[in-house]
């Protein structure tokens, strides 16, 4: 008898589940990208030519950013950005900065190098109008002010790049022909502190060498490289010296010649048909230490980025990286190829850049593979996580809105020789965002003044993501890969090496149907996000029904370091850019320091008296995880040792084997690692159900009564409002499943969320100010999750209200077309005081209100 | 009797448009080398160690022919003839030369723009419509102009 109900159980349930995968959509969402740009912005947005562009992030403050490119009539063009790189400002009305006057640096002709260090000191480096001097000046504002550092010159001089670390400033050139350095010590902010540079070190081996590139080791070793020869279309060498000892006596040594290249120094390509191309060598060192964080595994290690050729002169030219471990001194061999196309056409203009709060690589570069004629280039990036024991970059990802012609814009307008793309570009990464910066001609933002015939300085905000794991859970990862996870436990869903994590508990479901997935083809039971927890710079963040297990429809519990916490209006600041906030409908928003956005949706399931939750995740630099990013050629996300699991097995049981065996307990969270809070006398332990799911049904536990299905009407009618293929399908199936039509007022929230959620940040002017000094604060709402402006993505319309040292400011102030409000005063009294902002959406939108963390000003005496 | 003025290879294409005003150009990527031939005033072989290459001065016309061209030809000569000098490339013409600033890098003779210096010494003419970024060109020519050097003296074409 009991055999028989269990054989009609399981039939019934193969059937269902039959019915299930039959109605399901085989369509596979196409795989994403794990990085993703916003929309590109026009930094430059002035007549004639800008590119050849560096840009530099503030290493102590996130939202600094500071852009300088070659400008075609006079000076070079400067931006700098208060938010991030969302909006960009000028220090001169001009646009320009080095055009003469004073204050603004010696004229310059061009080639500007930036550095910023973690005093803030920003250096800005170039070559001077008559090509003789190597010209350094500093801004200790932000790039709102300069002064004049240094000069070297008068010689015959070229391409001088700067970089900073350690507590030294170096800048190396080449010089008649040799590359040359000079380095001097630094010791705080400003002039004072940054000592004498020391004489000019000729650098061995580098005669006919150049448009290289220098770095600074988080031990203070200075290596630079360089191209030789300097001529021809190769084949060419990259050399790289090293000076071990800094500032030390010791000279730099010979050099190695760290890899061959077939892109000679002028080395023409279709898409530089006239101006060429060089190898662009391209240093990076890991620079995460931990500083009280996780370490980076391969922390000192130096990557080095080159366009190769595969055949000399075939113009099927590529994006590679090697790495070093000693400083340079020996180089990883093969080189490892950065761009994933298929295709034989032009990758050029590589710029690397690590993030040094993970060791995350990134990797942007001009490509031309979309274009048939190999002459319209468009920007990509990559990344990396530091995991392996060597790079495996993620799919490349399409960054720029439109594509550019170098050739388009030949002939130029009269009297201004056109250098097509310029000789690089520029690259930031920082606490989870790059900041590519490239010469655009393609006017995709429809503000180039100059339409498309002449170049502007466009940038972008690539982050990971967007990721969700909601329902019972349906998990998209950070590059888009859509896939069911039942496991029951506590698992490891994102983390990156500079400790940025976020766990989830998932509860089995005993329900009496299953699940067919499309991407993994199983069929298994189900089971439910019921808690998070995340490690927010140093402190814990747990999100979790009532530790004592009794059932309390009341609501979530939310502890901080372990403390129970009700959450004020404009949450909890975890520092360094980290806060906990509430949200609607009884959910929280942590801010990461690096970006990430974790959003947590719970609602309650009244029969069941349980809690799930939606958990999605947004521009995340966290990219290792249950719902992190595919290596290639992986059928599933890296598992923790950074390995993969190959291709998808041909094998059900073989798929059954690699998700729910290997994989699932490879992100299990330890006794060790978890961040949840426990009742006494439980652990990680008491949520894990190692079996679950089993690999056929039935979908039973011991004292439990699988929950009923409700019809496919049921469901359909439920989920009727939710929009987005994977999540109205996800909708129907949970419902379905589970008979829970809550299930769909979960979905609409976090689709509400996704569509109109906002967030808001505030900035100074300047900082600190004198009594009676104006100020200007400008808040800046900006989407969540950005929209491309072409879907209908404009900026957020509403007003803000402004908040001094937690009481309102004035009135409201109405946004402008950007989404910035700005409150200007001259009112603030002598000390320290904390600025926030509170966005009020406009009636009738579909944008959520948010609130900003504070911004500390402070006003000095007039002592 | 009219002269004929070159017209600059592929940069004078580039350069010559109508309806703007003089702008100026980018200097970017440079190539460091010896000169070892002086083919006119205006182009030059740069020879870089491995290879070298034909370097055409970006933003002047001199003479192709008579007195002045052979003036200028020997004042470029005398800059940079058997002498390192660096080539600031701005683009490459259809004939394959290499255009760009050409500047000296000698021990007696300093640092000094090639063609910048022919034009201060009224032996050729800024380009129309072309100029060095902050005008320098312009203001070499007007010098030039006022002290009725070279190509501006009293028997020479005006303008």
């Amino acid at each position: 008898m009991r055999n028989s109900t269990r054989i009609s159980r399981l039939l019934q349930t193969a059937a269902f589940a039959i019915v299930l995968a039959g109605e399901f959509v085989l369509g596979v969402s196409a795989a994403r990208a794990q990085v993703t740009g916003g929309t590109d912005v026009n930094v430059s947005k002035m007549l004639n030519y800008q590119n050849e562009c560096a840009i530099a992030k503030n290493p102590t403050s996130k939202l600094q950013l500071f852009a300088a490119c070659n400008n075609s009539t006079g000076g070079l063009f400067a931006a700098r950005s208060t938010d991030g790189g969302v909006t960009w400002t000028y220090p001169d009305p001009s646009k320009t900065i080095a055009n003469g006057t004073a204050g603004l640096g010696p004229p310059a002709c061009c080639d500007p190098t930036l550095a910023w260090d973690t005093f803030g000191n920003l250096f800005i480096t170039y070559i001077n109008n008559n090509l003789q001097n190597i010209e350094t000046i500093l801004s200790t504002d932000g790039g709102l002010t300069f002064t004049n550092l240094i000069t070297f010159g008068p010689a015959s001089v070229d391409q001088p790049t700067v970089a900073v670390g350690a507590g030294q400033v170096w800048i190396v050139w080449n010089q008649s022909n040799q590359m040359v350095a000079r380095g001097a010590p630094v010791t705080g902010l400003g002039t004072a502190n940054i000592g004498a540079f020391i004489a000019t070190l000729t650098i061995p081996n580098t005669t006919g060498c150049s448009f290289g590139d220098l770095a600074i080791s988080p031990g203070g070793a200075v290596v630079q490289a360089c191209e030789t020869p300097t001529g021809g279309e190769g084949p060419a060498t990259i050399r790289v010296n090293t000076k071990a000892d800094g500032l030390g006596p010791n000279p730099f040594n010979a050099g190695v010649a760290a890899t061959t290249t077939n892109v000679g120094g002028f080395d023409f390509i279709p898409a530089q048909n006239t101006r060429s191309v060089d190898a662009e060598a391209g240093l990076a060192f890991d620079r995460n230490g931990g500083n009280g964080r996780p370490t980076s595994p391969h922390f000192g290690r130096l990557y080095l980025v080159y366009t190769e050729e595969t055949v000399n002169e075939n113009n099927d030219t590529d994006i590679m990286v090697r790495f070093s471990d000693d400083n340079g001194g020996t180089w990883s061999n093969p080189p490892i190829r950065v761009n994933d196309d298929a295709t034989t056409r032009s990758q050029f203009l590589p710029r690397i850049a690590s993030n040094p709060l993970s060791g995350n690589i990134a990797v942007c570069w001009h490509d031309a593979r979309n274009s048939a004629t190999n002459t319209a280039m468009q920007e990509f990036c990559t990344i990396a996580t530091p995991t392996g024991a060597s790079p495996a970059f993620f799919p490349n990802a399409l960054i720029s809105d439109g594509s550019s012609t170098g050739t388009g814009s030949s002939p130029p307008v009269a009297g201004q020789a056109d250098i097509q793309f310029g000789d690089y570009s520029g690259l930031a990464y920082f606490q989870g965002l790059a900041h590519p910066i490239w010469a655009d001609v393609s006017n995709s933002t429809g503000d180039n003044p100059d339409g498309t015939s002449r170049w502007d300085a466009y940038t972008d905000r690539v982050w990971g993501g967007p990721a969700a794991n909601e329902g019972d859970p349906h998990i998209t990862t950070v590059d888009g890969i859509h896939y069911d996870f039942q496991s029951a436990g506590e698992f490891v869903v994102l983390r990156d090496a500079g400790g940025t994590e976020i766990q989830t508990r998932q509860t089995a479901v005993p329900t009496a149907s299953v699940v067919g997935n499309a991407y993994t083809g199983l069929t298994t039971c189900v089971s439910l996000n019921t808690a998070v927890a995340a490690r927010v710079n140093k402190h814990r963040v747990t999100f979790e029904p009532n530790l004592s297990g009794e059932p309390d429809p009341s609501g979530m519990q939310l502890r901080i370091d372990g403390n129970l916490t009700t959450l004020p209006a404009n949450g909890v600041d975890l520092g360094a850019s980290g806060r906990v906030v509430s949200w609607a409908g009884g959910g929280i928003q942590v801010d990461f320091q690096d970006e990430t956005t974790l959003i947590v949706t719970p609602n309650w399931w009244p029969t069941e008296s349980k809690w799930y939750l939606n958990v999605d995740v947004y521009h995340s630099a966290a990219l290792e995880g249950v719902m992190g990013a595919r290596a290639r050629g992986s059928w599933l996300p890296a598992l923790a040792d950074g390995t993969s699991l190959g291709p998808k097995p041909a094998a059900l049981h073989q798929r059954y084997v690699d998700l729910y065996q290997k994989f699932a307990d490879s992100w299990r969270v330890t006794d060790k690692t978890s961040l949840f809070d426990y009742q006494p006398g439980t652990s990680t332990a008491t949520f894990t159900i190692a079996s679950w799911p089993p690999e056929n049904p039935p979908c039973v536990l011991p004292q439990t009564t699988p929950v009923k299905p409700a019809t496919l009407a049921v469901a359909q009618r439920a989920c009727r409002a939710v929009t987005g293929k994977n999540r109205k399908e996800d909708c129907i199936f949970d419902v379905r499943v589970t008979g829970e039509t809550g299930f769909a007022k979960t979905y609409l929230l976090s689709q509400k969320i996704q569509a109109g959620g906002t967030g808001v940040v505030v900035s100074d002017d300047k900082d600190p100010t004198k009594p009676e000094e104006p100020v200007t604060l400008t808040a800046t709402v900006t989407r969540n999750f950005p929209v491309a402006r072409r879907q209908g993505g404009g900026a957020p319309t509403g007003t803000v209200r402004f908040t001094l040292d937690g009481e309102k400011a004035g009135d409201p102030v109405k946004l402008d077309s950007k989404g910035q409000a700005r409150w200007k005063t001259a009112r603030l009294k002598v000390g320290g005081h904390k600025v926030a902002a509170q966005y009020i959406p406009a009636k009738g939108t579909a944008f959520l209100p948010s609130s900003s963390g504070d911004e500390s000003h402070t006003v000095k005496g007039s002592d | 009797m009219r002269r004929r003025w070159a017209t600059g290879g592929l940069v004078g294409l580039l350069v010559l448009g109508a309806g703007f005003y003089p702008c100026p150009a980018f200097a970017g990527d440079s190539l460091y080398g010896k000169v070892t031939e002086v083919k006119s005033a205006e182009l030059v072989v740069l020879d870089y160690g491995q290879g070298q290459y034909n370097v055409r001065i970006v933003g002047i016309q001199a003479p192709k022919e008579g007195p002045t061209a052979e003036r200028a030809k020997e004042f470029v000569s005398k800059l940079v003839l058997r002498k390192n000098a660096r080539m600031r490339f701005e683009g490459r013409n259809k004939a394959g030369e290499m255009v760009g600033q050409l500047q000296t890098d000698d021990p007696e003779i300093g640092i000094k723009d090639v063609g910048l210096e022919l034009v201060r010494s009224g032996l050729a003419r800024r380009q129309p419509n072309y100029d060095y970024k902050y005008h320098e060109l312009s203001a070499a020519e007007k010098e030039a102009r006022g002290a009725k050097r070279g190509l501006w003296a009293a028997t020479q074409p005006k303008g």
